[in-house]
């Protein structure tokens, strides 16, 4: 048993060092798979990134009169979380105290002025939207008259920033749709391409397939070889792509850097956080496509 | 034809049609081969012969008929047999089929490595099947650097190592010259002598004719004269 695996194994990289420049053209094309699909997650994870900070930006936070009663907030904290689907957090008037105690940017002489016992600071909601969408719905539902008496004050900034999030916001769910188009058609090309790639090569070796079975070679030593060679250019294939997703992402992060400081995305070091998992799915991917492109090539020159 | 006990090959009435019937390759084929024969086939290019080696070595499966080697019908072999059952038949060919790029020594090793011999068998068998053939001194070399004759004796070489009970040859000189054609025959009559069928399937007639062996003529998917 030792022996057959030694052997097997023997036989599948030196058949892989001997068609090396066969494979190669195997190789090329899962690596430009690999890339693009890497390309096409770094895309949707820094539009992601770029709406989530965006979100991040905007404030909206509805302040109370003090005749409010507790159940007029909890309507409204009720209404924009279920109805508009967004995050309204409550801010009682010790958490706006506290705020307002902690903010650095206000004198200690003026912090002194407002205690526990004096404090004028108003409840509230601070709203998040949990989609840039939604944003919009918050005003409609504020604004409705049952509250009107009791808003002490309304800031919605979403308002001065509306053409930057719609813009923001059509752009994501854009690239979000042509990410997931763009990665189905490039894999079922690279499918295709691999396929046709790997049978020109194992075409080409059809002699050799004949004198393994004609000397009587089991399954094991005609196919296994082929799937370790399969599996090789889909390793070799996802290296390569691995380090052209690595190269281009620090050329295109110090771009990015300069373009959209401001919304602090870290494509790089967000890249560096999640690099083991970056390897599996590429070599996962990889080897996937090699091997059974492999298998699927061998199948007609293989039969006993 | 009935089973015959004292055969180790027959055909019964085995026909072979390719092209849903449109060509008829074999013709109620019924042939028996006894223990330590040397049987030649001759026929002109196309009139079976090949088929008949094909059938006999289980590459294709006859349209009707069977086909018993040492009591078993081989058209009836499952798949995961025929790996075994085809280390039991030594085939060469005119064309060789050698690995170019593994040396005389590693072409024929490679068929004992296929069937899982271990090394120590390796090392000892290959050097004393290539003193057989009278290629020890070019174990070394790659098939590019042999003769074609030298070739032929590799593939043999590579037929043998299993110790077949049975070799089959389709035209193995077919590319030789008639110096290496002799040597060639003469070497498949000495490996006949050590007990191994042989079946020679040839379309020149001249390089048997005088070597008093049963000859078997194919003439148009036909047996001829089975003498």
């Amino acid at each position: 048993m030792f022996t057959r695996l030694r052997r097997i194994a023997r036989l599948g990289f030196t058949n892989f060092w001997r068609n090396r420049w066969m494979s190669m053209a195997a190789i090329l094309i899962i690596t430009m798979t690999l890339t693009t699909m890497g390309i096409f997650v770094v895309l949707s994870y820094f539009a992601n990134s770029a709406s989530e900070a965006l979100k991040d930006k905007v404030t909206v936070q509805v302040d109370f009169t003090d005749s409010a009663s507790e159940e007029i907030i909890q309507d409204m904290q009720r209404d924009l979380s279920s109805e508009a689907g967004v995050l309204a957090t409550y801010i009682s008037k010790e958490d706006a105290l506290a705020d307002f105690q902690s903010r650095s940017d206000i004198k200690q002489s003026t912090k002194d002025l407002i205690t526990s016992n004096n404090n004028p600071l108003p409840r509230g909601l601070r709203i998040r939207a949990t989609e840039l969408d939604n944003l919009n719905k918050i005003d409609e539902i504020v604004k409705q008259n049952k509250y009107q008496p009791y808003i002490y004050n309304f800031t919605n900034d979403s308002e001065d920033n509306k053409l930057l999030i719609d813009r923001v916001n059509k752009g994501t769910k854009m690239i979000k749709q042509m990410a997931a188009v763009l990665t189905v058609v490039f894999i079922i090309v690279a499918i295709f391409v691999t396929l046709n790639t790997v049978q020109m090569a194992i075409h080409s070796r059809k002699d050799e397939i004949e004198i393994m079975r004609l000397v009587g070679a089991g399954q094991s030593y005609v196919r296994v070889p082929f799937y370790l060679e399969g599996s090789l250019m889909g390793m070799m294939g996802a290296a390569l792509s691995f380090l052209i997703l690595y190269g281009g992402m620090r050329y295109f992060d110090s771009i990015s850097r300069s373009y959209v400081s401001g919304l602090g995305i870290d494509l790089f070091s967000a890249f560096g956080s999640n690099i083991i998992q970056i390897i599996i799915v590429l070599l996962g991917v990889g080897i996937l496509l090699g091997t059974l492109c492999t298998a699927y090539s061998i199948r007609k020159y293989v039969k006993v | 034809m009935a089973v015959d006990p004292g055969a180790i090959i027959q055909f019964i009435s085995v026909s072979k049609e390719y092209s849903k019937g449109r060509v008829k390759a074999l013709n109620n084929i019924n042939l028996s081969i006894d223990k330590g024969e040397f049987v030649i086939l001759v026929g002109p290019s196309g009139a079976g012969k090949s088929t008949m080696i094909k059938l006999l070595i289980r590459e294709e499966i006859p349209t009707s008929g069977k086909i018993i080697v040492a009591g078993r019908d081989v058209t009836r072999l499952k798949e995961r047999d025929l790996p075994y059952y085809r280390r039991n038949v030594g085939t060469i060919f005119q064309d060789f089929k050698l690995l170019p790029n593994k040396t005389v020594f590693e072409n024929v090793a490679y068929a004992l490595e296929l069937s899982d011999e271990p090394d120590v068998i390796i090392k000892e068998r290959v050097p004393r099947i290539l003193s057989l053939v009278g290629l020890s001194k070019r174990s070394d070399n790659y098939p590019a650097e042999l003769s074609g004759g030298e070739r032929q004796r590799v593939s043999i070489a590579r037929a043998l190592v299993h110790n077949p009970k049975l070799l089959i040859a389709d035209e193995p000189t077919g590319n030789l010259d008639s110096k290496n054609t002799a040597e060639v025959i003469d070497l498949l009559l000495r490996i006949n002598k050590t007990g191994t069928i042989v079946i020679l399937a040839t379309h020149d007639e001249n390089i048997v004719r005088n070597l008093g062996k049963r000859i078997i003529t194919v003439i148009n998917g036909r047996l001829v004269s089975a003498a």
